[in-house]
């Protein structure tokens, strides 16, 4: 079976960026790609979305991305899986390279969310969980967050204040990141006292509505032995799923669909998680990054806000996280988030990380997931 | 949800229909075509008891386009008394006197335009 490649990769500057419409987001990350590799040409056109066909009236974004890059007569076809897409689309870029159909896949990520406002913005997420007996009750995706965070607090007798970390450390790494939406500095106590969303969440426990998108080009082993420089291999990818309706899980805080995925991709690399020197995981709510790292097995049941206290997810630290401010300061464009993580994975293993730099970092490892834990892409990454 | 998706699942929505397995006899809400438990496809409607425990819940400030207006909303899931959870809202006069565990039972409730559907509030309401 073949290999895969990652070549280089494409950013869009996250943001509200109230001058570019979806076309514009993906084609500007794609040609950033393309331009860092003007030999390449993909054969095969990926795209990571979740809710264009809402926030911007706007579907069938494989060809519109191909058109628009000139490149005619090739498969092109958008990936959908809720706020996971972009992993998922990466797992299906994987798969083409690996069955040798393809030599060369474009990978692109993207969201257009602030055309809508965001009562609108907040009915497309909850598309995630099941319309007819969830969003049409009143629920929102926020508020089956809040309900997870509630029964951790209860159960493990945590505090606010120790989950609270996440977004902290978060804001702390975007501080250095060229690509990030945030550049300000929080503290615990801004956290716990931002307004409610959905009691126990706080405006700051959450990622922010944005846009944004991130490509990838990903190529197969005779393909990056013609290239110089900078080249990472798709060491394994992993999607599993978990019950739809999250109410009906007979536990909701195991968030299975993780702990599966994550365990298969490493053994698919052929590595345990202690040799993993950078993780990129999923925040989109600082519940989710303790759920996140405690169904990995790498916090301990209701400790995972403590051990971010502690500054074990800190860059210089032994498991360095959200290197370049993760979903809640990067900015969570939902359907681009999954490129964006491996996008910045690519640069911390070739080193070009800049200020946000891991030092030696020779493997990595991505955590993207749909719904609470719905739908989740694990990907492990090696420096070539 | 439009006029007509809410006729098809009106009965769902107010009589509390689900399914059961008639091989196993586990139940679910809401329908599932083939058991979890037991691999059968042989699924019938069932009503879910009307009682349950409450197994955790939130205040949401932030509503989807749909319920603007409405808020705060109280949701909560819900353990029927056959295992079954659920999403519901929760009428409660005073948020802080709801707990974790504490039995609810079902009514019916227009909770937005004339969209009537279950809703479940504490006993001792």
């Amino acid at each position: 079976m073949e290999s895969a490649f990652i070549a280089s990769c494409g950013l869009v500057n996250v943001g509200k960026l109230k001058d570019k419409g979806i076309g514009d987001l993906m084609s500007e990350a794609s040609i950033n790609a393309m331009k860092a590799r003007p030999e390449l040409i993909p054969d095969r056109i990926i795209v990571g979305n979740m809710f264009s066909g809402v926030g911007s009236r706007q579907e069938h974004l494989g060809a519109y991305l191909a058109s628009m890059l000139g490149i005619d007569n090739i498969p092109a076809y958008k990936v959908e899986a809720a706020c996971g897409s972009g992993g998922v689309a990466v797992h299906n870029a994987y798969l083409a390279i690996k069955s040798g159909e393809s030599s060369v896949v474009l990978v692109t990520g993207v969201e257009k969310m602030t055309d809508l406002e965001v009562n609108e913005a907040t009915s497309a997420l909850a598309m995630a969980d099941n319309n007819e007996f969830s969003a049409s009750v009143g629920a929102t995706f926020t508020s089956l967050n809040a309900m997870t965070y509630r029964a951790y607090l209860n159960r493990y007798n945590a505090k606010r204040e120790e989950l609270a970390e996440f977004p902290v450390l978060s804001h702390k790494n975007a501080m250095d990141a060229p690509h990030a939406m945030f550049k300000k500095r929080i503290d615990v106590e801004d956290v716990i006292s931002s307004p409610i969303i959905s009691e126990p969440i706080r405006l700051l426990d959450s990622s922010p509505m944005c846009d944004g998108a991130a490509s990838l080009l990903i190529v197969n082993e005779k393909i990056a032995n013609s290239l110089n420089g900078k080249l990472v291999e798709i060491a394994s990818s992993e999607v599993a799923v978990n019950l739809f309706n999250l109410a009906e899980r007979p536990d909701p805080l195991e968030y299975t669909a993780t702990r599966t995925a994550t365990k298969r991709a490493l053994e698919r690399a052929g590595i345990n998680i202690n040799q993993v020197d950078v993780m990129e995981i999923h925040d989109a709510f600082s519940i989710t990054s303790a759920l996140t790292l405690e169904s990995m097995g790498i916090s301990e049941r209701g400790k995972a806000g403590k051990d971010a206290g502690n500054g074990r997810f800190e860059r210089d630290a032994e498991l360095p996280i959200n290197t370049f401010g993760g979903l809640k300061a990067r900015g969570h464009p939902v359907g681009a988030s999954g490129v964006y993580e491996i996008a910045e994975a690519y640069l911390q293993l070739t080193g070009s990380a800049g200020q946000c730099q891991v030092p030696d970092a020779r493997i990595a490892l991505t955590h993207n997931m749909g719904g609470v834990d719905t739908t989740t892409a694990v990907t492990v990454l090696a420096r070539r | 949800m439009n006029s007509i998706s809410y006729e098809r699942l009106k009965k769902r929505y107010t009589e509390l229909i689900g399914v059961r397995c008639e091989n196993c006899g586990k139940e679910y809400f809401p329908k599932q075509v083939r058991c979890r438990n037991c691999g059968s496809y042989r699924m019938v409607d069932a009503a879910m008891p009307r009682i349950g425990r409450l197994e955790s819940y939130t205040l949401l400030n932030v509503p989807s386009s749909e319920f603007k207006g409405k808020e705060p909303i109280v949701l909560g899931i819900v353990e029927l008394e056959n295992g079954v959870r659920l999403v519901s809202q929760i009428e409660a006069d005073d948020v802080n006197a709801l707990k974790q565990g504490m039995k609810v039972k079902m009514k019916l409730a227009i909770i937005k335009d004339s969209f009537e559907v279950f809703k479940f509030y504490p006993e001792e309401h």
